[in-house]
């Protein structure tokens, strides 16, 4: 891993920095092996070996491990159901696959020593700019140019019209913009106080102990954030999908 | 009736109170807890999601449109005047989604109450109350 010369390393920004774990060029293009590339990969990888090694046995009654990977299947699948009904179970393996790679991306950087890969805007942007072009294309080809009444609210006066449809399609392209930035301004705001506090507890020294005592609770409300923020984005998602389904707002 | 209900009177009745008597000292220990601590910590989580997903809306549309106002301006060479303008408009952007939200979370939250109360009072004539929440 290359050391990184802009950011110091007490800086509470530097676990943010996308450290090379080898350095590959490819006709001018840097596709060097990352931090970042390595524990999305991880999060993958453990996600899938935990969903297929639990479920491998598919007992009639199911054991501990098996009831989690159920619960995780129901959690999402109820979703789907209360937000978008019966014409939105065919995105579930896409709403699952993003609730699972967030959710252990998330989890993976409270672990010590880790990297949060859901905490650079580039990552959560590139999801939420995925799901917003799925959305408009499922409603432009469920609707057609039915699909551009989106953004002409009834009952409007035609004079207000004039105002209100620029506001509208702002709105409709603000979608991805506040989708990725909730879910990147949690990871990178938590992370940094985190280890705000944590320098406070080595250079307070003995009084260290207070700063410590918040960490521990600090720690717990992130990894419930963690969870939280990956459930907010898919939630967001599903209902982003029920309106291009349904045409409603 | 309730004679059907209890068929052996006395030995059921104290069966019956012993259950409760358990089950309040297991609650008063703190070992159980009630539906509606259920249901409050339920909506405790809930709370927080949706306090996340409404308040970030604002900001983001505020400071996303006037960063297109600035760029704009820098374009045309019209340097206050598109960022005002899209200032406003971004405050505009920002309550309309987050009245949206606010709105579709209170249609769903009434909906769900709704759902309970008929569940609630359906349960005293015995009939199922799961074929309504489709």
């Amino acid at each position: 891993m290359s050391v990184d010369r802009h950011i110091d390393h007490s800086s509470p920004m530097h676990q943010f920095v996308i450290g090379r774990m080898s350095d590959w060029q490819l006709g001018g293009l840097d596709i060097s092996f990352s931090k970042a590339a390595a524990f999305m990969f991880a999060a993958v990888t453990v996600a899938t070996l935990f969903l297929v090694l639990t479920t491998s046995r598919r007992a009639m009654v199911p054991g501990r491990w098996q009831s989690v990977a159920e619960l995780w299947y129901e959690f999402i699948a109820d979703m789907i159901k209360e937000t978008i009904g019966a014409e939105g179970r065919k995105y579930f393996p896409f709403v699952f696959s993003l609730f699972s790679f967030i959710v252990m991306c998330n989890l993976f950087g409270m672990l010590p020593y880790s990297y949060t890969v859901t905490s650079h805007i580039a990552v959560t942007i590139t999801l939420a700019l995925a799901v917003f072009l799925l959305t408009t294309f499922i409603g432009i080809t469920k609707h057609g140019m039915n699909y551009l009444s989106f953004f002409v609210p009834k009952g409007v006066p035609l004079v207000m019209l004039f105002l209100v449809v620029p506001i509208e399609i702002l709105s409709y392209f603000m979608r991805p913009i506040s989708h990725s930035v909730r879910l990147f301004a949690n990871m990178t705001a938590g992370h940094t106080m985190l280890k705000v506090f944590g320098s406070f507890v080595v250079q307070m020294g003995v009084f260290g102990v207070l700063p410590f005592a918040l960490i521990v609770a600090l720690t717990g409300l992130e990894v419930a954030i963690a969870v939280l923020q990956a459930y907010v984005f898919t939630i967001l998602t599903c209902l982003y999908l029920n309106d291009a389904i349904h045409l409603e707002h | 009736m309730p004679d059907q209900q209890y068929p052996g009177p006395k030995e059921k009745n104290s069966l019956g109170e012993l259950g409760d008597r358990i089950s309040k000292a297991r609650h008063g220990a703190g070992l159980e807890k009630t539906v509606e601590e259920q249901d409050a910590e339920a909506a405790a989580g809930s709370a927080l999601g949706v306090a996340w997903r409404i308040s970030i809306e604002i900001v983001v549309a505020l400071v996303v449109c006037t960063v297109i106002g600035w760029a704009l301006d820098y374009w045309f060479g019209t340097k206050p005047w598109l960022m005002l303008i899209f200032l406003f408009l971004g405050g505009a952007v920002g309550i309309n989604n987050a009245a949206r939200a606010a709105l579709r979370i209170d249609a769903q939250a009434t909906a769900a109450l709704q759902g309970k109360s008929q569940a609630e009072t359906s349960n005293g004539s015995g009939e199922d109350g799961e074929g309504r929440q489709a």
